[in-house]
């Protein structure tokens, strides 16, 4: 007699052809190599976007977007709410855990070289990725609208007016109006829960189907292979496990304070600074000079992010045309000087 | 070095006098007549007149464009000098008692400074010929005089008890008035000195808060509850209905200054009202009700300050903990404002009006204590739950890594 599990596995199997699958999951196979350890960073990522998407859905049932109840919400949500506390901290904890792996990822990606054909295509949509989850960081930090998230906001968006000719109109259409207020507030939860979840569903989608497509970089040359499912899988989920496990403890211990709330008038408490994750370019457009000649140093600033940033980008279409003999050690000296730069300017801004 | 320091020295004096003497022959003169003259004009910079746009003719008149001195301080010509102390309210007073031309500079300037300096003691002793007593230009410091919001102003509210001290602290002076000398000392030692000079809070009185400005006497007997009601007016009210009030009018006593003296008036604690220090016995044996209410008052009063001080403790430990305490503080504050109006009612004399307002605060204390153990509490809770969940996952992990084990053990 067949039990209610195989019955319904078998309902559905005539339907969507699970087997085939679970077979397919079972022939793909994954390298394990000296490497293959940050292989699992990906899945963390994803991983960390269902934890962000599961207690985002839960903090939008009490959060009241506006000038006069973003605040108080927030503040009703860890004080009264049943496990409120909890998932506003998970969020919290879990947004920069998911940029922090989103590096990781991007970094050993980098140094295995597996942008190269035929992925490059996937280290594109990753790229995109990591600029999606850092405006999502970016809009998120402002939602709670207490004084720390509205002065750093206030700065950041200033970066933007410094763009010529089209900078006060960006920054007109990013603010809702000339300053940071209760309108850049709604924008910016629009953008949070509607615009940028969409838009990262979609290309996440896309950065996944195009692994699968593609299979894994050094699947020719690894020493072993291992089946994805379930070996791989079970792997994936043990790390997914200890990444949780890392963001409760984080939450209950450190939980994210509610701060003082925003007041418009007010004028900006001293030492205030971006998220650690912006820090590297606030600190490098902050240490330069004034002038540069004749033109604003930030200028200079956003042009040199910008650039570095589309050099970065398009890593697998300028690397192929390197000499040969010259590609990995030029590679190495790339992605070694960005980490290293990255790192210092960000330590130099946060103990400034 | 030196040489380059005295040359900028030179070149500010020298870019001063040119910013001064633009057409003013006044300066050009003064600038070459010594040390006193020159610190005249470099004071002068910063003074509210020259602010406003004002010269030296405008006060001393005279004529700035003349080039000999013969024309330039010709009385015929207008010229008035500088007045000695006996004119100095007069000459001051012909701006500044004028609307008019006052309305030209500061429309909401007070213009009835000098009607009320005679009206003051050193009005009345200068009219009197004493040229001893304060004038405008004591406590104005004249050719620096700046207004006082200004931190560098002598009337500043920072530097009033300076400014006033200058002459009240002087014994040699003070003697022909047979005047104490020890307000200032006093003062800096009260709760009003440390709030203002210690704690930086202009708000807190200065000499001239209860003794005015430009009219300033002492305020006497009977005048003395509202000086000190233009702050604590619940205090004055209190008082005013209380059983005390008719047997203070009849003794002539000072209303506030009987129990919490003139200059140095201290934080008022509980001691207060004791038994053995207090203030309470001067008048009331251990054995009248007058004692006893005061001893019922003090006792009520230590148990609502025990009872704060404990919520305190309680909120700081949640705090401590990383707790959101924004119930039980609203709380505290509530108790804490009980607090002060328990206070404040002692003045009524009644331990019933006492009791009222300490009830309030024993009650939200004890509500606000309640929500800080209650967090504290929920804090080890959240450990504990941590700790459970913790495990279960660590031991989902080990499940896992066995089984990957397994599975790879039993492949090869």
């Amino acid at each position: 007699m067949k039990t209610l599990t195989e019955n319904l596995i078998g309902w559905l199997d005539e339907r969507l052809s699970i087997h085939a699958l679970i077979e397919f999951s079972r022939k793909k196979q994954v390298p394990i190599h000296r490497g293959s350890v940050f292989y699992y960073a990906g899945g963390v990522c994803v991983f960390l976007f269902l934890l962000q998407l599961f207690s985002g859905i839960l903090l939008l049932m009490y959060y009241r977007v506006g000038g006069e109840s973003s605040y108080e919400s927030v503040q009703y949500i860890t004080s009264k709410v049943e496990f409120g506390w909890l998932m506003r901290s998970v969020h919290s904890w879990g947004a920069n855990l998911m940029i922090v792996f989103v590096f990781i990822h991007m970094f050993s990606v980098f140094f295995m070289k597996a942008f190269r054909k035929p992925r490059e295509l996937t280290w594109v949509t990753g790229f995109v990725l990591l600029s999606l989850c850092m405006v999502f960081g970016f809009s998120g930090y402002l939602l709670p609208w207490n004084e720390l998230a509205f002065f750093a906001t206030k700065v950041g968006t200033d970066i933007i007016g410094q763009i010529p000719i089209v900078g006060h109109w960006l920054l007109k259409i990013v603010r809702g109006g000339e300053d940071v207020t209760g309108a850049t507030l709604s924008r910016f939860f629009g953008l949070h829960v509607a615009i940028l979840p969409a838009l990262l569903f979609l290309t996440m989608s896309a950065h996944l189907a195009f692994v699968q497509i593609q299979g894994m970089s050094h699947e020719n040359t690894a020493p072993r292979k291992i089946p994805f499912f379930p070996n791989f899988f079970l792997r994936d989920v043990m790390f997914w496990l200890i990444v949780l496990n890392v963001t409760c403890v984080l939450a209950v211990f450190f939980p994210w304070e509610v701060g003082k709330k925003a007041d418009l008038l007010s004028s900006a408490p001293a030492g205030i600074k971006p998220e650690w994750y912006f820090l590297a370019m606030y600190q490098f457009l902050k240490v330069l000079p004034a002038k540069i000649l004749l033109i604003p140093g930030e200028l200079w600033g956003i042009f040199i992010i910008n650039a570095a940033a589309l050099m970065w980008f398009l890593v697998p279409f300028w690397e192929p045309h390197l000499p040969e003999r010259k590609r990995d050690r030029v590679l190495s000296l790339v992605g070694g000087s960005a980490m290293i730069v990255l790192i210092a300017m960000t330590l130099w801004g946060y103990f400034s | 070095m030196r040489q380059r320091f005295f040359f900028l020295c030179f070149l500010a004096q020298a870019v001063l006098i040119q910013s001064l003497s633009a057409q003013n022959q006044c300066v050009l003169c003064h600038a070459t007549m010594g040390e006193d003259h020159e610190a005249i004009l470099r004071a002068f910079e910063g003074d509210i007149h020259r602010q406003a746009g004002l010269s030296c003719h405008s006060c001393h008149g005279g004529d700035p464009e003349a080039a000999d001195a013969g024309s330039a301080m010709d009385p015929s010509a207008g010229f008035r000098g500088a007045p000695s102390k006996k004119e100095m309210p007069q000459f001051c007073g012909r701006c500044h008692s004028d609307p008019k031309y006052m309305k030209s500079f500061n429309p909401s300037l007070p213009v009835d400074q000098e009607l009320k300096y005679f009206t003051s003691n050193h009005g009345k002793r200068l009219k009197a010929g004493d040229a001893n007593v304060a004038a405008c230009a004591d406590c104005h410091v004249a050719h620096s005089i700046r207004p006082a919001k200004d931190p560098l102003s002598s009337v500043h509210p920072k530097n009033v008890p300076q400014t006033c001290g200058h002459c009240h602290s002087d014994p040699v002076l003070m003697s022909a008035y047979h005047l104490p000398t020890d307000q200032l000392t006093k003062y800096s030692e009260s709760v009003h000195g440390k709030a203002l000079l210690e704690k930086g809070d202009s708000a807190a009185p200065a000499c001239n808060t209860c003794h005015g400005n430009h009219g300033a006497v002492p305020p006497g007997v009977e005048n003395i509850a509202h000086v000190c009601g233009m702050c604590h007016a619940q205090n004055e009210e209190y008082f005013k209905a209380s059983p005390m009030a008719k047997a203070w009018e009849t003794r002539k006593y000072h209303i506030c200054a009987t129990c919490h003296n003139h200059h140095d008036i201290r934080h008022p604690t509980t001691e207060v009202l004791s038994g053995e220090t207090g203030v309470c016995k001067k008048c009331h044996s251990s054995d009248t009700a007058g004692f006893k209410t005061g001893t019922a008052m003090k006792e009520k009063l230590d148990q609502v300050e025990e009872s704060y001080r404990e919520t305190g403790g309680a909120i700081l430990a949640a705090e401590e903990r990383g707790m959101d305490v924004t119930d039980a503080k609203d709380l505290s504050d509530a108790a804490r404002m009980g607090l002060y109006q328990a206070r404040t009612a002692v003045h009524s004399f009644r331990v019933e009006t006492v009791t009222e307002f300490a009830d309030k605060s024993l009650e939200a204390a004890a509500k606000a204590k309640k929500a800080a153990l209650d967090a504290v509490r929920e804090f080890r809770w959240r450990r504990i739950g941590l700790g459970i969940s913790t495990l279960l996952i660590t031991a989902l992990i080990i499940l896992i890594y066995l089984k990957i084990k397994d599975l790879e053990s039993s492949k090869k």
